[in-house]
């Protein structure tokens, strides 16, 4: 349901949607809670706000090329008619790397209805879950967007959701069911992207990629969630189940050796998957401890060898634990433990049979809250590579804000070291209205 | 009028019950004027939008608003914090319930719109100063009587009102103040100016009432400052649309409420 406008001028422009019923059918929606009269136009309540943000970074290696280069405009309106409200958000974008060209693009565009013991929201919206920061177990619900990988911040990384949420609130307890009915895949970096990496083969291999196809738009293919949640005075519980399809394709491959020359054809395709997750957050004095986990049914593997055909669906337990401290005087610091584990491992499996994470942050604020200093860190002690951000953030005035950091990564390989020569300084401005 | 009748009415009763309790002689105490002004009858709900100016020692100054509402549940309350201004906060909810048992934590949750997720919160920050103001939670919020030991100093006139200079001092000695000084107006039990004193004994605030208003048969203060005498900083605070006993719902003091990321 992505409505993309494209325009590599000011004016031309390419209109490239994906599911014109889905929004047409929530702007509808929308346009339906639009008042028709002026005693109408004076009932319902207006709102908008939003921000313009610039975001340019300079690689650190020889290169000193820019690495990060972003202008982003976003609005966002509300609109409230009794017991019904609508929210629109749209987002203008320039990335002078990743895309090289600008993009109008409807973000979230929702409408929400609130009885006293449910409510129900309809239309394309960014759905959280879990209890984990910065490493997704159970908030995989809304699929992610990696162009920019490390250069884009954590949470706006989401791909807003085409879904209807229905909750029941009872006083403590919530119930949660969610459809999506459109599948949407993760967005990877584009060849040409300093985020790109190309699986290496062995010399004399020919490899062929064949087109992807996506699970198709109908009722079978929806995609089901549901989550009970209680809040009491002593804990936060969750749990939760989620049908779905694996935001990436699994690479199956047909190998077809011709002498000495070996023919690698890829064929991928989305496989269904399956979690049952829990969720805890448990305050103790200072601290609140946090946990997550999630089972995931029969992800699939590539094997250890490239040039083998044979694939491995395995079940996979990913889990967190962390803790949140805020000993006063606006320190808080935070640790999380996050480990993924293949079940039924063998080492024909490429993936490690553990993949366990370290994430740390520290953040102070001075001067009455409006400069903040703050490092984070995620050492990955199955690759040992590092990801590591250390960043200062400046209320110039209400509203406005100027902010400058560094990233560093590290490593021989795994998920940062493969990023090894990104590290990169990095000035943001932002301005809220 | 009738609503300030009634209001006087329970004021006078209120006193005169703590007075009858005080003790043989019937000489008011410190503490009798900390009950009197904790019980002080505030209704059982209250909603209202408050607007904070700082100001530096340079007069470069910066405006936050929150609306919050709150309820009583017993001795209890349950209160939500929505912030309007700055555009970069704005939609930020707070959501605690505070109890009287202070062996009890209380309970935080804090919606961040950034991240659109509810987060558990460490309960135990009230010392803290409050969105980069001269006000701690604890200034803002009921601290329990229970928590200081009292000293009535004196009767004084001040700002044209007749007031009671109570001393108040921290039981716990870690206390981020060592003791606080309150005028207390006799006629409406609310503060006309009160002195924080920090931990070497040094005067470190001074807050002043502004304005005071009967609001709903309540009386309330409309506009408060504190000065950061020390930092050379200052706090302005001027309430709008306050109201009690408006029935506010108990819907609004949930976790799923904050999720929505919009109070309306």
């Amino acid at each position: 349901m992505t409505t993309r406008i494209t325009a590599p001028a000011a004016v031309a422009a390419t209109i490239r949607i994906i599911a014109p019923a889905a929004v047409t059918a929530t702007l509808v929606l929308i346009i339906s809670l639009l008042p028709l009269s002026l005693d109408e136009a004076q009932a319902a309540e207006f709102d908008t706000h939003g921000f313009v943000d610039s975001h340019y970074g300079v690689r650190l290696g020889e290169a000193h090329d820019f690495i990060t280069s972003r202008t982003r405009a976003r609005i966002e309106s509300w609109m409230y008619e009794g017991q019904t409200w609508a929210y629109l958000s749209v987002n203008a974008v320039e990335d002078g790397v990743v895309q090289g060209e600008k993009e109008i693009e409807l973000r979230e565009a929702f409408v929400e209805y609130v009885a006293d013991s449910w409510d129900l929201r309809v239309g394309r919206q960014i759905i959280v879950w879990g209890k984990a920061d910065g490493v997704a177990i159970t908030d995989i619900i809304c699929p992610r967007d990696y162009a920019e990988f490390f250069a884009a911040e954590y949470d706006d990384t989401r791909i807003p959701a085409d879904a209807a949420k229905w909750r029941y609130l009872g006083d403590s307890f919530d119930l949660e069911f969610i459809w999506l009915p459109r599948f949407v895949p993760a967005a990877l970096p584009p060849q040409g992207s300093p985020w790109f990496r190309e699986t290496e083969f062995p010399a004399g291999v020919e490899v062929e990629y064949q087109a992807v196809s996506e699970p198709g738009f109908n009722l079978e293919n929806g995609e089901f969630a549901a989550k009970a949640s209680i809040y009491t005075s002593s804990v936060d519980l969750a749990v939760s189940c989620f049908r779905t399809w694996h935001d990436t394709p699994t690479a199956y491959r047909d190998v077809v050796s011709q002498g000495d020359s070996v023919r690698v054809s890829f064929h991928p395709e989305y496989e269904r998957t399956t979690f049952y997750g829990a969720e805890l957050s448990k305050p103790w004095g200072d601290v609140v401890l946090r946990a997550e986990a999630a089972y995931f049914t029969g992800l699939c593997f590539e094997p250890t060898n490239e040039l083998s055909e044979e694939m491995f669906e395995r079940d996979v337990l990913k889990w967190m634990l962390g803790a949140d401290w805020s000993p006063g005087r606006n320190w808080i610091v935070t640790v999380q433990f996050v480990d993924g584990f293949i079940l039924d491992y063998e080492e024909a499996i490429a993936d490690d049979e553990h993949s366990m994470l370290v994430t740390t942050s520290v953040s102070k604020t001075f001067l009455r809250e409006s400069l903040e200093l703050s490092g984070m860190t995620y050492f990955g002690l199955s690759d040992n590579d590092m990801y590591a951000r250390m960043a200062a953030d400046y209320e110039l005035a209400d509203g406005f804000h100027i902010s400058a950091g560094m990233d560093f990564l590290s490593g021989d390989g795994g998920r940062f070291g493969s990023y090894d020569d990104n590290d990169q300084i990095w000035v943001r401005a932002k301005y809220s209205f | 009028m009738c609503h300030r009748v009634i209001s006087t009415l329970l004021l006078i009763l209120l006193a005169t019950a703590t007075v009858a309790s005080s003790g043989a002689a019937g000489e008011l105490t410190g503490r009798d004027i900390a009950v009197m002004v904790d019980e002080r009858p505030d209704g059982e709900d209250r909603k209202g939008t408050m607007t904070l100016t700082l100001t530096n020692s340079r007069g470069k100054t910066r405006v936050r608003t929150v609306t919050s509402f709150e309820r009583e549940y017993g001795a209890d309350t349950k209160s939500l914090m929505y912030f309007e201004a700055p555009a970069d906060v704005k939609g930020t909810a707070f959501l605690q319930f505070e109890y009287e048992d202070p062996k009890r934590q209380d309970d935080k949750w804090l919606y961040m719109p950034a991240l659109r997720r509810v987060r558990r919160i460490a309960g135990s920050s009230k010392n803290e100063y409050f969105m980069g103001t001269d006000f701690t939670y604890d200034d803002l919020g009921d601290r329990g009587v229970d928590e200081d030991l009292y000293e009535l100093l004196r009767r004084e006139e001040f700002g044209g009102h007749e007031c009671w200079v109570v001393e108040a001092v921290p039981v716990d000695e870690d206390y981020m103040y060592s003791r606080v000084v309150r005028w207390i107006r006799k006629d409406v039990l609310l503060p006309a100016r009160v002195e924080f004193y920090e931990r070497q004994g040094e005067l470190l605030k001074v807050l002043t009432v502004i304005d005071v208003c009967e609001v709903d048969g309540f009386w309330s203060i409309y506009e408060m400052e504190m000065e950061n005498v020390l930092e050379e900083h200052r706090t302005t605070i001027v309430y709008e649309d306050l109201h009690y006993n408006v029935g506010l719902s108990d819907n609004l003091f949930k976790v799923s409420t904050l999720e929505r990321g919009r109070i309306q």
